[in-house]
């Protein structure tokens, strides 16, 4: 079945992903230059058999293969999130943020979105770049970045769902050509 | 050096399965994201004893890959018996170089002492934890502490304080100094001694904490602030080293740990050893290890 | 430390006091007499490793030189790197082949009581004479007194499965096919987890513990003090689904002991909505033939659901925080591992504590002063 599939995992992939996702999240807002990190990858590393993972239709199609061996509900019960920039906007209020006494379950969410880059590229304004500042642990001072694909009206959302910590979420954005940042639910997002 | 195999003696390359590091993984990260948080895990048995450091070693070993060169210090000391034993297991388990030189090791794991050395970013430093929870002093319920943590009631754990500086005149806490991390979360940072503390504030190196037997995760990310709890009239104060150097090296700015002489008197030594000989100018030796 | 592992070698193989003549046996039969002869500690280790696997168990022992902590550590280390792959159906303990199946609450039940092999009511002499005992020759003998009866036993009906048909024993709180959670897989959440996860966590406690957590509840420190509906022990098929055809198949047989404790103490019965008073259930089993613990698991089930109860066995975080062998063993030993800079720590402050202490009085008077 399934499980046996998920036997197969090639240990040093997963392991390279999860270190890429952890040095990431360690220091949020600074990008990482493209490694192996993807979302079959993703789910691999960070789902082990049982976790609750929901897929967009338009991030499922993005994606080569689908790992087997987790379950595939809806947003609302879902460990793990997978959707793309320009959809994430929408759906963020669906997004578990966990409770006061576990924290733990709001959900991780990877966020397709095209391009990320440490400065902003001359045709900003006209494709719909955003840029961000990144404050709070594990920066030193104030990270900035800019990313393409990303719905303009998601960092208020994100803002909201993240008012109350322990309770959030926390985000992996991952552009096409690999890179990625990490914006745990205590970073702090500024335009 | 050869590619590494995926299968060697029956175990995957850490000797882990991948249910077991993913749950790791994704506690880890959770921790990150929530500092000072204790992440509940899953946590299955390694051959490594409970209460000899098994939460550590399930973080390195998930955590570890062939490009890692890794330390393993207890109490400060790289030979130590557990120390050795843990080296011997991540060893044989990965093929990995292991160091004793704090300063080039990608992943250190260490019982009751941070390395002196400055850490840099990139470095992990995974602390053994027995206790993950502050607030079991006084509180045996993990119920009760979990709800005490979640609306950052923190009332008894002060008046404790309050109560050891009426009786004593201080706050009579050695090792397991409580901290409040990013004004949130009150930490326990394992039997480090206090010394060690301000070494973990605003570092730009991760710190992860594996209590294996309790089954909790938690972390202080880089560049977080921890605060020693304590009062203004009474702060947090590290451990009184006046006076005292180390009889090796001579270093004052290091944690010295006792010995007993004959004569009942102390004799002071530097608890980090890697950290000593280097300052004597001794090379700190790598050992490649083969997989078994 | 390796000459440590060496030592232990040294004297598993030639014995602290044995003379140099004497050859050691070889440790694949020691292994099969392990098995053979210690059944008993074989399904001890079993249970409390969680891992139904005999000769794993037997090697486990042999390793551990008679330590049954230790084994149950090795033998659940080794589960915890072995990949699951599937979860068998729910055994049916209908299906049992019975051993020996008896039953407290009633002088006879459906089917019939069978003693079977016990060693409840033997004389507890020391018998000197297996020394000279010759298999054989006693084989033949037992073979010819037990007679040759092998018709199978009649159907024997669950007696708390007929308890509750008739509503005296409360039903099954939540849906029959919910899922279990496994706590090798999930962490356990307090202050109530589920019942299959309650179970789990009991069914690998260690022995000790548990029989005497079980005796204090039964003392008077408790409120549970059950009668046994039903015991039974024997071989039970393990059915899964096949993979590829669906259908389900037999993968063998493990040996297992169940236990229903039905509950009537005073403070314990209740009445629910529609069937007036119920009794209520405890339940335990373990691997091989394992009575002691079994009851003692189906006495603990019942202490720590009822949220009322005030002895150390009703306390659902002492209980399960602490019956675990593998981690109270562990942690228990760990205090030989080296503490000095924590005792270093402890004598700081006693230091600083007395300083403040020997001052004298005009110092502590400036101290207090500035305080203000």
């Amino acid at each position: 079945m399934s499980l046996v599939s998920h036997l197969k995992a090639d240990p040093f992939q997963t392991q390279q992903t999860a270190r890429e996702v952890i040095a990431a999240m360690s220091y949020p807002g600074r990008i990482l230059a493209p490694g192996l990190l993807t979302p079959a990858l993703f789910v691999r590393s960070f789902g082990p058999v049982g976790t609750r993972i929901s897929m967009t239709t338009q991030a499922r199609a993005m994606i080569d293969e689908v790992p087997l061996g987790q379950r595939h509900t809806s947003i609302p019960e879902a460990g793990l999130v997978v959707a793309t920039g320009s959809e994430i906007g929408a759906l963020s209020d669906e997004i578990p943020r966990g409770s006061l006494s576990h924290p733990e379950e709001g959900a991780l969410v990877l966020i397709l979105v095209d391009v990320l880059d440490a400065g902003l590229p001359p045709d900003a304004a006209q494709n719909g770049t955003l840029r961000f500042s990144v404050t709070g642990p594990g920066v030193n001072g104030a990270r900035g970045f800019t990313v393409r694909g990303l719905t303009d009206n998601w960092a208020a959302r994100r803002a909201q769902a993240n008012a109350e910590f322990p309770m959030g979420y926390d985000c992996v954005l991952l552009a096409r050509d690999g890179a990625a940042i990490g914006l745990p639910r205590l970073a702090r997002l500024e335009q | 050096m050869n590619a590494p195999m995926a299968q060697s003696g029956g175990h995957p390359y850490a000797y882990l399965d991948e249910f077991m590091k993913a749950s790791v993984r994704v506690a880890v990260l959770k921790a990150i994201c929530i500092p000072g948080y204790q992440v509940p895990y899953v946590s299955e048995e390694v051959p490594i004893a409970r209460g000899y450091g098994s939460g550590g070693l399930q973080i390195t070993l998930s955590l570890i890959g062939p490009d890692d060169i890794f330390k393993i210090i207890d109490e400060g000391d790289d030979e130590t018996v557990n120390a050795v034993n843990l080296r011997r297991m991540v060893g044989e388990v990965t093929g990995n170089t292991a160091t004793y030189d704090a300063t080039r090791a990608t992943l250190i794991q260490s019982r009751h002492k941070v390395p002196e050395a400055p850490l840099s970013e990139g470095q992990i430093v995974v602390l053994q934890s027995a206790f993950p929870d502050a607030l079991r002093f006084f509180e045996r319920s993990e119920a009760v502490s979990r709800r005490m943590h979640a609306e950052k009631d923190y009332g008894k754990l002060w008046l404790r304080l309050y109560e050891s500086v009426i009786d004593h005149g201080e706050i009579m806490i050695g090792g397991r100094y409580p901290v409040m991390v990013e004004d949130r979360y009150v930490l326990d940072p394992t039997h480090v001694p206090r010394w060690d503390l301000p070494l973990m504030d605003n570092s730009p190196a991760l710190f992860l904490f594996g209590a294996g037997r309790e089954k909790r995760i938690y972390a202080v990310p880089p560049y977080t602030k921890i605060e020693p709890l304590g009062f203004e009239d009474h702060p947090f104060r590290v451990e009184n080293q006046t006076g005292k150097t180390c009889r090796l090296c001579g270093s004052g700015e290091s944690y010295l740990a006792p010995i007993l002489t004959a004569s009942g008197a102390y004799d002071w030594f530097c608890s980090d050893t890697s950290f000593c000989r280097a300052r004597r100018g001794e090379h700190l030796e790598d050992t490649q290890w083969q997989r078994q | 430390m390796l000459a440590a592992e060496a030592m232990l070698d040294f004297i598993r193989l030639s014995g602290l006091n044995t003379p140099e003549e004497d050859a050691a046996p070889i440790t694949q039969e020691v292994i099969t007499s392990v098995l053979r002869c210690q059944r008993m500690a074989v399904g001890r280790v079993m249970s409390e490793a969680g891992l139904y696997a005999p000769r794993l168990a037997a090697v486990a022992l042999v390793q551990a030189e008679g330590d049954a902590i230790e084994a149950s550590f090795i033998l659940r280390s080794f589960r915890a790197s072995v990949p699951r792959i599937d979860a068998a159906r729910p055994v049916d303990s209908a299906d049992m082949r019975v051993l020996r199946r008896i039953s407290s609450a009633f002088k006879d039940v459906p089917g019939g009581q069978y003693l079977g092999p016990t060693r409840d009511y033997t004389l507890r002499f020391l018998r000197e004479a297996l020394e000279h005992e010759i298999p054989g020759a006693r084989l033949a003998e037992v073979i010819a007194e037990l007679g040759g009866d092998d018709a199978p036993l009649p159907p024997l009906p669950r007696v708390v499965a007929l308890l509750r048909e008739i509503g005296v024993v409360r039903g099954l709180e939540g849906p029959a096919d919910a899922e279990p959670v496994d706590i090798t897989m999930q962490p356990l959440r307090f202050p109530k987890p589920p019942r299959s996860a309650r179970l789990q966590a009991l069914a690998r406690g260690e022995t000790g513990m548990m029989n005497g957590l079980a005796y204090s509840s039964l003392r008077g420190y408790g409120h549970v003090h059950p009668t046994l509906g039903e015991m039974r022990v024997g071989h039970v098929p393990l059915k899964v689904q096949h993979p590829q055809w669906g259908i389900e198949v037999d993968i063998g047989e493990v040996l297992l002991t169940e236990c229903d404790a039905i509950v009537s103490g005073v403070g314990m019965i209740s009445a629910v909505e529609g069937s007036g008073i119920q009794l209520d259930l405890g339940f335990g089993a373990a691997f091989g033939q394992q009575e002691a613990r079994s009851i003692a698991m189906a006495i603990l089930d019942a202490c720590i659901s009822n949220p009322d109860g005030e002895g150390p066995a009703d306390d659902i975080e002492f209980v399960l925080y602490h019956i675990d062998g593998v981690e109270s063993s562990g942690f228990v030993e760990h205090l030989k591992q080296p503490h000095y800079m924590l005792f270093a720590s402890v004598m700081d402050r006693i230091t600083a504590a007395n300083e403040g202490r020997n001052a004298k009085p005009a110092e502590i008077a400036q101290s207090e002063e500035v305080a203000q």
